[in-house]
Order: C-alpha cells, then structure tokens, then sequence
C-alpha cells in the first residue's frame, strides 16, 4: 500500500536535472541495500559466465553478462518502488518480485529492448504500470514528451562507469608493480585480445564487474526518480495530495477534527497514477486490486476513449511541437563565428606584423619594465596613502580593551562624594544602590589613585585581582570585603541588613575617601 | 482579506521598481558605474519585497506569485550582499601591507615551512656537494647531466644568440605557468592532513639544495649562482609562504582546537587565501626577474649583490610592511 | 527564508565540460590568430610564450574569476547553476580561489575522480573544494511564468475552505493547462461532494479559483 503522504520524495515541480539529483539522493539513502539487491542476480550470472570462458573468447563472456544487466537491475526497482514511499522492503521480498518478472524481461529487455537509451526510465512504464506492449510505446512517447534527458543520464553513467574500471585495473598496476613489468602497457592497446596476459584479463573482468555495481543504484535510481517526476508533473500529485486531504474532511463545514483523523485512506501509487490509467489500461490495477478497486472504478474511462485522449494530449499545445533536444549545446556560436572571421582576414596585415615580430618583443620588455616600476610606485603610494586605513583598526580594539579612570563605564558617571550618595541611598531603603556606589567609588579611587586602567568587560573577579595587585593591604581587604556583600546583594539577591552597609561606609570613608578627595583634582588638570 | 489580484495591483508598482534596479545592478560588471539613484532605493525594495513574500506566504496567495517573489528576493539578495568595494584600492592595500601581516600571523607555520624547505635544501645540498655519487643518487642521472651542461661555463647561455627578447619572453611563461603552478599546488595539496605540502617541501628542497651543492662542488660557482642569486629570494620565499597556506588546511584538520573540523577548515582555507594569492604575486616577481634580469652577463660580485639587495627588501618587506607603528 | 535545490555531479559534470570547451576554443583561438606567424623561430618562441601563459590563466584563474565577479562560470550559467556560500550570501573572491584551487585535489586522479565519489557521499553534493571553502553549487531560480486560465463564471467556494485549500485549488486551476482533462476531472472529483452543482466539477472548481484570485471584484466591474 503506497500513501503518497508518506512519499519521500516533496512532489513538486522539478526539472529533470533535479530529478536526477533526487534520484542520487535516494541512492544514497539506500545505498547499501541496492547494492547487495544488484549483487544477488549479478554474482551468480558473473560465476556462470566466467565458467563459460572455457568454451568462449574471454570479450564474449563479458558481453554475455553485461546483455543480462537489465536482470539485476529489476530488483533494485521494486526496493526503490517501495522506498519511494518510506516503506521498507526486505531484501528477499524484492528479488522474490524481480522473479516473477522473469519472462516478460526476457521479452522486452533482454531481447528487443536491451539497447533502448531510457532503459531505467522506462522500467517503471513496463513493470510497475504493467503496460502490454502496444500501450508502451505512446506511454513513453507522453513521458518523455519534456527535456528528460535519459540519453545524458546513460551517457554520463557509461563514463562514470569507464572511468572507475580503469581506475580499478590502475589500482591493481600500482599495487602488484611485480606482475606489471613483464607487461608493456603500449602492447595492451596494440596487441589483439587474444595476446593479453591472464593477469590483465582478470583485471579487466572485475575491474569492469566492480564499477558496474558501484554505479548501477546511482543509475536506477536516476532512471526511476526521471519516471517518477514526470509522472509527478503529467498528473499534478502534489495537488491531488493536497484536494485529497479536503476531500478527507466528511464535510467542509466540519469541525477541523475530522481531517486529521481521515487522513489514513488508502491511496496506493495505482491509484495516484490515474492519468497512467487513463491512458493504458486497467492492467495497473491487477497488482493493488483488492486495496484500490473501489475507490477509482468510476473513473477510469475504457480503451478507445484512452486512444482518442492520447491523440488529444499529442496535439495539445504543451506536448507539440519543439523536438527533443537530446545534447546540451556545446558550443558558442560567437566562438564560431569570430574563428571564421579571424581566417577571413586577409594576410598583408599578418606579414606586416610578423615582420615586427622582433620589435614587438623587445617593446614588451619595455612595457614589463615600465608595468613594474608604475606597480611599485603605485605600490608605495598606497602604501602611504592608506597608511592610517591599515593603522587605525589595529589600535582601536587595542585603546577600547583597556581603560582606565576616567572612561571605564564603571567608574564614569558617579557622584563626587560617594559615602554620601551611598548614605542617601540607604536611608532610602536602596541598599543596593549604595553598595553599588561604594563598589564603583572604591574602584574609581584606586585606579586614580594608582593610574591603572581594566579591560572594558572586566568581572568583579577582574577588578578584584586588579585591585590587589597595586593597592594596599588595607584597601585590598576593605576592596575584597566590599565585593563579597556587593556580589551577594547583587547576584545571590539577598538583602545586606542596613548596619552591614553603614558599616561599610565607615570603612569606605577611612581607606578611599580622603585619597580620593585628594587626588580627584589631578587628573581634571 | 485582501485577494490576490487586488494584491499584485497594489504592489506592482514596487515589484517593477525593484525589477528595474535589479536589471541597471546586473548588467553593469567589472567596471560598474556608480548608479547610486537607482542602487540607494535597494534596500528599501528588498525590504518591502520580503514582506510581500511573507504575506504571500502566509494568505496563501498560489504558488506562481510566491515563486516569483521568491526569485526575486534571490536576485535582490544576491546585489545586496555581494562584495562591492573599490577592488583597486584592496589589491593595493593587499601588496603594501596586508600580505606581509597575514604571513607575519601564521609565522610558526612559516617558520616550520621555511625548516622544512630550507633544512632539506641544506642537507641534501652538503652530503651532494661532499660526494658526486650521493648527487647522482638524489638527482637521478639524467637530471644531473642536464643541469650539469646547461651551467657549463664554457658554453652556458640561457638564451640563444640573436633573439634574446624573444626567448625571455618564453622564459618568462614559462617560468609563471610553471612555477606559479607549484605554489597553487603545494597550497592545494595541504588538504591530504598537510602531507602534500610537507611533501612537496621537502622534494623542493632535496632537488633544489642537491643540484645547488652539486654544482658548487664542480666549480660552476659562477654560472650557477650569477643565475640563481637575482630571483632565488621572491621565489623560495613564495614556495615556503605557499607551503605555509597548505599547513594551515591541514592544522585545521590535524587539531581543530575548540571548534569543528569542518568549521577549522573553513576558517583556516579563508585566512589562507591572502597567503596563496601574494606566493602568486611574488613568484610572478621571480619569473620576472628570472627571465629578464638573471640572464644579463655580469659580474659574480654585483649578481650576488643585487639578489641580497633583493633578499633583503623581500625580509624587510615580510617583517615590517604593513605593521603598526 | 531563502531557498535553493542543491545541483549533483550529473549537471555539474556536464557544466564542467562545457567549460573545458570554451577554455579549449579560446586557446584554439589564439593558435588560429598567429598560425601564420609560425614562420620565424623568433616568433614562434614568442608565441609559445603567450600560449603558456594564457593556458596558466585559463587553468587557474578563469574559474575563479568567473565565479568571483559573477558567482558563475560560463558552462554553469549555461545550466542555470550559480555558486553561492552555504549561508546564501554571493560567493566572496577567498571562497572562489579556494574552491577553485582545490579543485587540484579534487581533478586527481583524472576527470575529476575525487570530486564525484567526494560529492557522491556527501548529502549537499559537495566536493573537497566546497567544504573548504563553505559553498555549495546551486540551480538558479527560474521565473515561473504566471498562467491562470480564465474560468467561465467566478462563483464562490464554501467558506470554510482553509488557507492551503484555496492555495490548492488556485494551483489547479494554474497549472490545469499542462494536465489532460482526464486528469482535471478527476483531480476536480476528489472535490465533488463539496460541490453544489456537480455536473461540471473542473468548470466549477476554475470558478472556485477565480473567485478566490479576485474574480468577485472582477466579476463586479463586469457588471457595471
């Protein structure tokens, strides 16, 4: 049962390129078990034709097994069918499905088929919508009305393919140099096949074997998402999706409830694919019968009318028309255009200038020379005039780090006489106003007092390390004091009773008042 | 609520507006005009975009007008926030100074670089110039023949006779496209946890110290080192500061500190790229050198002079350009 | 909120040769234009000095150019691929030089190997060169051209429709010109039984659409 709110997949409109990029993201997901499914068909079929080696040319086995290669791709299609809609099958119940479909792949793409530029594209048309094989032929035509760019698909897979074969049987030259210099690498493409030494031969079998597995998840799944996204795009699932979610609800005017209850009906991928059905046949249907019979019967039209709709569909606008382009352009026309006018050119201007060939060459010296000696002197200017530009952003962290007295944000902004304001402060029940005041005032005559200057984010902690590093032994203890019932006032929020604090203004009066009082006049000077 | 054809009346004016900027910003490249009229409104126009977007979005409105102001926003976005300095003024700024600091930063790893390079280079350039047959151990025979007969004073001439300018201006490609190249590749090499760059340091520096000690030994001191002396400094300079941009890829690998490796890499490839592109610079220095000063005949005494002037002003050049004073 | 569908190694490839190409033409180019001068060995030393260096520059520097001042290459803007960084922000010139520079790693061994098994596994199709640089390729969006077919009558749909449900059907009715009238019908009967006239669903639903687009203020302008 496939529920398309469970697809994997967002069904929006995409281009084939992304089709293809979705396709290779599946694979990803999925990697592991597409390659074990590939491998179940494809080892025995290799080990066979191996075996056959003994009667054939060596190229004929590999032939052999690369004809069969639509086999073990088969599996990997109804995993993928499956995936599509996140839901899982076991590895056994894909090649028990692949099996089944033996004798029709016999039939179409290990015979006639076999060559066909949208093999894995087209898959889906054969085994999963069940297509007789009058009806393929127009279902692949209305598919692939749109860029689908199988042929590109194929093409870059066989590369890609190559590529890591030769790769592989390179691996295997670097790896065991011992068996390689017996053997000339120019003969390998000189000498016939029949001269190739046994070693390389094998290389060549696995190392053709390995890159064929390594890229065939890519490849199906590639081919399946391009099937899928037309199909998406043909029959507009995203907003079937969607009207199915309003059809759901009993009723429009009901409660918001009833929809995300009914949210569980059973829409199978037959079922979504009902242009699919439209077109061909109610053959689809025979695979999900008994789930979907009821639910799409009404609408499914009969057969001649199917062969009118796809002539309908033919001549409609957004089918006609523009053949498919099958490469992407490769080439700029300018470029053409301007080599042709480059060799229309006449040669008295080319004699002319090879005659001043040598003269030419020698004022390019010149030009170099001059280029550098402008570079360096241009060099220099900027240097000179962006000198400030470079400087300044280099100084400003380095003044705003530190500060001191008179620009810290601690200790600007207070009143002359601290024990005062702090008095005040309390008698106005704010005895954190006043520690806070006394806090800062003591910090503000320290530094004054002993011209130091903390960072601009210093803690308490800081300043308290700061404050001990240059103050007396009194200030420092009187500081430290003062920090421990300032930080509980003002981060453990617990209230300093009122003689505590008077207490401290006491104190603070006799280590930092008068030093302050004195010194405040200096640096105003 | 407002619907949606009544929607796209009301704001097609700005959508036209915005349109119009776009296309004046995008046509306009390299040497782009400064249509401040049109660009001032940018901001404004993007803004009042997104939050069309946002009320598309979020009425509902259908998928082709949400997908329209969707493109748009990327094309708004991507004019706003794309680089738009003076690039004249930062390539300056880069060479008077900006180079030399970011190299001073990473000067461990230049350091390391440098040992690595120049240690090798000392090495090998002994045990060759002390024994004929480790030279030809390490150069390999063919090599040692060639450079062996190129610096053969008797006939040694770089360029041929006759078409001098011609033949420096080959040497002079060739020299950018090859050496160049080495740097780019040292630094892309760094990727490999650092090995490729640590690798093609010391090969540099096992060939190059080899064929120098070599030929000291067998008395071509003049050829050699009157050739040598005048872009040796640009040149291994710029291989060891492109060595030292490979390190950093692969310190960001090799130990990350307090953040991701993806994101050290990152950082690490950024504060690199200033390193990269000035080897490029001064190797471009060195091919210019190489090709139209070294082969000039002089005197061993003023070669060598001139290649420590040059020495010198590229170490005063590494050490104070671009300092704070 | 910005987004983009991250391009894979197929378009990238074929991106990739079309670039190789051009750069190819370009150096054909320059052969072509001095071919006649392959007389004098002066010349032809000269030449080959322009030809070294200009091959440099279209090995190193043309990508990194190109994707620096415009964010793409040639052969990628000719797939509607442009670079951006992976917060969404233009590509910067450090990101250029070193996505571009890497690719020295991500050519070996040849034909860009280990890019693709690189790109194959990671879940944004990134190569080496894009993670150490933080960028990844992606499809430039494309301007959707606005197509709604005109419905016959605006007539107007129940009023409990929700906000997705309008969008829906709107989206229909856009998009109903590529869908066969199959398709349209049955699309349109999922609604039926919401409908209060059911002999013609697509009809009635195009109708819904327009008058959730505006029709009603069309249909009033109309009748004046």
């Amino acid at each position: 049962m496939a529920d398309i709110e469970k697809l994997s997949v967002l069904p929006r409109p995409r281009s084939s390129w992304q089709a293809i990029d979705a396709g290779f993201s599946l694979a990803r997901a999925h990697y592991g078990s597409l390659l074990l499914l590939w491998l179940g068909f494809s080892i025995p079929l290799f080990a066979l034709t191996a075996s056959l080696q003994f009667f054939l040319e060596w190229h004929y086995t590999i032939f052999v097994w690369w004809w069969f290669k639509p086999l073990y791709e088969l599996p990997l299609l109804f995993f993928l069918s499956k995936a599509l809609f996140s839901e899982h099958t076991s590895l056994l119940q894909a090649w028990n499905s692949a099996r089944k479909k033996i004798g029709l792949l016999l039939c179409t793409y290990l015979s006639i088929s076999r060559l066909s530029n949208a093999r894995t594209m087209s898959y889906g048309v054969v085994f999963l919508e069940n297509a007789t094989f009058k009806q393929r032929g127009p279902r692949m035509s209305v598919l692939s009305r749109a860029k689908t760019r199988v042929t590109t698909l194929l093409l870059s897979c066989l590369h890609i393919e190559y590529l890591i074969a030769y790769l592989a049987i390179l691996l295997l030259i670097l790896f065991f140099p011992g068996i390689v210099s017996e053997f000339d690498i120019s003969e390998w493409f000189l000498a016939g096949a029949d001269d190739y030494p046994h070693w390389l031969l094998l290389s060549i079998l696995f190392g053709t074997f390995l890159a064929a597995a390594l890229v065939a998840p890519f490849y199906v799944a590639a081919g399946f998402l391009l099937y899928i996204n037309r199909r998406m795009e043909l029959e507009a699932w995203d907003i079937e999706h969607r009207f199915r979610k309003i059809g759901n609800r009993s009723s429009l005017t009901g409660s918001r409830l009833s929809s995300t209850v009914s949210v569980s009906a059973a829409i199978v991928l037959v079922a979504m694919s009902c242009a699919s059905m439209t077109l061909s046949s109610s053959a689809l249907a025979q695979q999900n019968q008994n789930q979907n019979q009821n639910q799409n019967r009404n609408t499914l039209p009969d057969k001649n009318q199917s062969r009118m709709l796809i002539n309908e569909i033919l001549e409609s606008d957004d089918f006609g028309g523009e053949k498919i382009k099958k490469f992407p352009r490769l080439k700029d026309k300018d470029d053409e255009d301007e080599e042709e006018s480059e060799q229309d050119d006449d040669s008295p201007a080319f004699e002319k200038f090879r005659d001043s060939i040598g003269a030419i060459a020698s004022s390019f010296k010149i030009i170099l020379w001059m280029a550098i000696i402008a570079f360096i002197a241009l060099a220099l200017y900027t240097a000179f005039r962006f000198r400030d530009v470079i400087k300044t952003p280099r100084r400003s962290p380095a003044r705003s780090s530190h500060e001191d007295a008179q620009s810290h944000p601690l200790t600007t902004h207070l009143p002359a006489d601290i024990a005062k304001a702090a008095r005040e402060a309390l008698q106005n029940d704010e005895s954190r106003m006043a520690l806070s005041l006394l806090f800062r005032g003591a910090l503000r005559s320290v530094m004054t007092q002993y011209d130091m200057s903390i960072k601009r984010s210093a803690t308490e902690a800081d300043c308290k390390s700061a404050v001990s590093s240059v103050a007396s032994k009194q200030q420092k203890q009187s500081f430290e004091r003062l920090i421990k019932h300032w930080q509980q006032e003002a981060y453990a929020n617990t209230n300093q009773p009122t003689d505590v604090v008077e207490k401290l203004i006491e104190e603070w009066t006799h280590t930092f008042s008068s030093k302050t009082n004195k010194n405040s006049s200096v640096p105003q000077q | 609520m407002l619907n949606q054809k009544t929607f796209e009346q009301q704001h097609k004016q700005t959508w036209a507006e915005l349109d119009e900027c776009l296309t004046a910003l995008e046509a306009t490249r390299l040497f782009r005009k400064r249509k401040t009229d049109s660009a001032h409104h940018l901001p404004t126009l993007y803004a009042n975009l997104c939050q069309h977007h946002a009320i598309a979005l979020s009425r509902g409105y259908s998928h082709t007008l949400v997908d329209t102001l969707h493109a748009q926003i990327n094309r708004a976005h991507h004019q706003l926030y794309r680089y738009q300095g003076n690039w004249l003024a930062r390539t300056m700024r880069f060479i008077g100074g900006g180079f030399a600091a970011a190299v001073r930063k990473e000067a461990k790893l230049f350091g390391i670089a440098c040992l690595l390079f120049f240690g090798t280079a000392l090495v090998a350039g002994s045990f060759a110039a002390y024994s004929e047959d480790i030279a030809e151990l390490i150069l390999g025979g063919r090599t040692k023949f060639n450079i062996e007969q190129m610096y053969e004073p008797n006939t040694f001439d770089i360029r041929p006779a006759n078409m001098e300018d011609a033949s420096s201006f080959y040497m002079f490609g060739f020299y950018i496209a090859n050496n160049i190249g080495i740097d780019f590749r040292v630094f892309a090499s760094g990727i490999v946890f650092g090995i490729g760059s640590v690798f093609f340091l010391l090969l540099n520096g096992v060939s190059i110290g080899a064929a120098a000690g070599h030929l000291s030994a067998i008395g071509y001191v003049d050829t050699f080192w009157g050739f040598v002396a005048g872009h040796s400094a640009p040149e291994l300079l710029a291989l060891c500061i492109s060595g030292t941009a490979g390190l950093m890829l692969g310190r960001a690998l090799i130990s990350p500190g307090q953040q991701s490796r993806a994101l050290a890499l990152l950082r690490n490839a950024q504060a690199a790229v200033p390193l990269v592109l000035g080897a490029g610079l001064m190797t471009l220095v060195a091919a210019f050198i190489e090709a139209y000063w070294s082969p000039l005949e002089f005197a061993l005494p003023i070669k060598v002079a001139v290649g420590l002037l040059i020495w010198v002003v590229f170490g005063a050049y590494l050490l104070f350009a671009g300092r704070a004073k | 909120m910005l987004q983009f569908a991250v391009a894979g190694p197929l378009v990238r490839g074929w991106a990739w040769i079309v670039d190789v190409i051009i750069r190819f033409c370009l150096l054909m180019l320059i052969v072509f234009l001095f071919s006649d001068l392959l007389s004098n060995q002066e010349a032809e030393l000269f030449i080959a000095g322009i030809l070294i260096i200009v091959q440099f520059v279209l090995a190193w520097l043309y990508t990194s150019l190109y994707e620096g001042l415009t964010g793409a290459t040639p052969g990628k803007k000719m797939f509607g691929l442009k670079v951006i960084h992976e917060n969404a922000t233009p590509l910067t010139g450090s990101g250029a030089v070193i996505r571009n520079f890497l690719r020295a790693i991500d050519g070996l061994p040849v034909l860009n190997a280990v890019g693709l098994i690189c790109m194959l596994i990671d879940n944004r199709f990134r190569r080496i060169g894009d993670l150490a640089a933080g960028t990844v390729v992606v499809y430039q969006d494309k301007r959707p051209h606005h197509s709604a077919e005109k419905a016959a009558q605006a007539t107007s749909p129940p009023a409990s429709l929700t906000k997705e449900d309008r969008q829906a059907i709107v989206d229909f009715a856009e998009r109903s010109i590529f869908l066969s009238k199959d398709r349209q019908l049955e699309l349109a009967n999922l609604l039926k039984h919401h409908m209060k006239d059911e002999s013609d669903p697509v009809a009635t639903l195009k109708g819904w659409a327009d008058w959730i687009m505006g029709g009603q203020y069309n249909a009033q302008s109309k009748d004046i």
